[in-house]
């Protein structure tokens, strides 16, 4: 019922969100616009029973991580919920002189027990048709789909594939400059930005940590630039961040605050360089669909590297989509430094989507999944979320 | 802006032969033809005239320089213009609309509740294009590509 009663008025915000929407048009001749935009998932989903069942740090499982960003997760033998998956986000943009706005989006989350998030706010300056000067919160550009991560329109899965989309930072404080063009037959984006970020008590590490842990994460001097390019069929992305990685467990798996060596609240860890190499290839040809993503992820002195890639297909029939994914994550120990007592975390799913657009700015979506754990036996025996396998049906809408 | 392509694309005639299809499938009981769409700027445009790739990578968010400007979800008119202009569904359309308006990375069409409201915001926003059926045509606005 809290849960409840905390979505009741965003369904009333949902409710007159037309009239927003239509004063966007009506409102072109002054200099000062408002104008504002939305969009909801109502996802379900339920583990299906494997007739095993095990406490994993306060998890029930075999278990299904379906964001890892915002520790929702899938539990066996609970009943159907719609808490990991759903969402709703209300954008409200401010437009001074054509050429000045400021925008903020704020996402409610099933995942969050429907607490309010501010996750974009931003000033931007429109420099010219071509270049754009952004200061502010947003998404952090890791994959393709990382920006738009929480707009099931834009994507055909019900959930993003968590081997590739999994990681504790997804947003940045910090300043971009946009560059959109074209150059022959392409058509090109390019991004450079900059920023930290820390989010406290965050969802990730709260799947590894436990339940009811607290881990505080932080990345500082984040630096990146991707490149976008796109022609007919094809869309391609190139992607590249560095940055200085930390955490800090705040509480255990028991609630207990965690204490350092001379029995102080544990502090941050020392930083880490880590550097980030993103690829995706997307291919619209006829009525084929083919969406594929790389990621590699170098932290040279921690001795550990993460690797994930994932390619679906598909083939669009009138309104509906169906379409088949892989997706894998593996853990490695990339410099040499093996003691034996090392975990190494990998899994892979496997995803059967049905995707059917209602109209234009809906639809919904029947997903299958498959997560089978292919860690290593430290890995099974530490975290034994084990295998799983998921059935899942949403309805996305833009508003 | 990219200079207008001079090159088809390679299955030009399979398009033409749906778009046909298509049209036939519009056909009620009542036989109204085919809407014969026109893609239209305001007077004070400085664009002359455009190729279907052009229209469509103003539509589909790969042509900053130009503002798209829809008719509403409802208009029957929208889905023919999607479908014949852009190659993909107007549902297609507004996937990769909503995946970039809602980052900052692209400007969504506005929408105009008819035809006629649409020619009045195309007067007021001389970078801006827009698609109505040829009926509708005044001297308020000027083509820039008729949709065979």
């Amino acid at each position: 019922m809290k849960y409840i009663s905390r979505i009741l008025p965003l369904a009333l915000a949902l409710a007159f969100a037309p009239a927003i929407h239509a004063g966007e048009a009506a409102a072109t001749a002054s200099p000062l616009e408002f104008s504002g935009m939305g969009f909801l998932t109502v996802a379900g989903g339920k583990i299906l029973g494997s007739g095993e069942k095990r406490d994993v740090s306060g998890w029930s499982c075999p278990c299904f991580v379906s964001d890892y960003a915002q520790g929702g997760l899938y539990e066996e033998g609970k009943s159907a919920t719609v808490k990991p998956d759903s969402k709703l986000g209300l954008q409200g943009k401010a437009t001074a002189y054509k050429d000045f706005s400021v925008t903020g989006q704020v996402v409610f989350r099933g995942a969050r027990d429907g607490k309010p998030n501010l996750e974009w706010v931003y000033g931007a300056y429109d420099v010219n048709d071509n270049l754009a000067l952004q200061v502010g919160r947003k998404r952090l550009p890791l994959l393709f789909y990382s920006e738009s991560q929480d707009i099931g329109v834009a994507y055909p899965w019900v959930h993003l594939p968590g081997q590739v989309y999994g990681w504790e930072i997804v947003n940045y404080n910090g300043a971009n400059l946009l560059y959109r063009d074209q150059w022959g037959d392409w058509s090109g984006t390019v991004n450079v930005f900059g920023g930290s970020e820390t989010n406290k008590d965050n969802g990730y590490w709260k799947i590894y940590n436990g339940k009811q842990s607290k881990t505080d994460s932080r990345w500082t001097g984040i630096t990146g630039a991707e490149l976008v390019m796109s022609k007919d069929w094809f869309e391609g992305r190139l992607g590249y961040i560095q940055s200085k990685v930390q955490n800090r467990p705040v509480k255990d798996a028991l609630e207990q605050q965690v204490l350092d060596d001379e029995g102080n609240a544990a502090g941050y860890s020392d930083q880490v360089q880590q550097k980030i190499y993103a690829g995706s290839a997307n291919i619209d040809y006829h009525n084929w669909v083919v969406r594929g993503e790389y990621i590699y992820i170098d932290r040279k002195k921690a001795n550990e590297t993460d690797i994930s890639k994932m390619i679906a297909l598909g083939y669009r029939i009138g309104k509906l989509l169906p379409m088949l994914s892989w997706a894998d994550y593996h853990y490695g120990l990339p410099h040499g430094y093996v003691t034996g007592s090392e975990t190494i975390e990998a899994h892979r799913v496997t995803s059967l989507v049905l995707r059917y657009d209602l109209t234009t700015s809906s639809a919904v979506k029947l997903q299958y999944d498959q997560w089978k754990d292919r860690g290593d036996e430290n890995y099974r025996t530490t975290l034994p979320y084990g295998d799983s396998k998921l059935i899942a049906l949403s309805y996305d809408m833009t508003f | 802006m990219q200079a207008i392509r001079t090159s088809g694309h390679p299955s030009r005639v399979l398009q033409t032969l749906r778009a046909a299809c298509y049209c036939l499938a519009l056909l009620g009981p009542s036989g109204i033809a085919c809407a014969e769409i026109v893609v239209v700027a305001g007077t004070r445009s400085p664009t002359a005239s455009l190729s279907k790739e052009q229209v469509a990578d103003v539509y589909l968010a790969k042509n900053p320089a130009l503002a798209p400007m829809d008719l509403p979800e409802a208009s029957p008119l929208r889905d023919e213009f999607y479908t014949r202009v852009t190659g993909k569904s107007a549902a297609q359309a507004k996937s990769v609309w909503a995946r970039l308006a809602f980052t900052g990375k692209a400007k969504p069409p506005k929408e105009a509740p008819n035809g006629g409201e649409l020619k009045k915001l195309l007067a007021a926003t001389p970078n801006a294009i827009g698609y109505i059926d040829k009926t509708e045509l005044d001297s308020s606005v000027k083509v820039l590509f008729s949709v065979q």
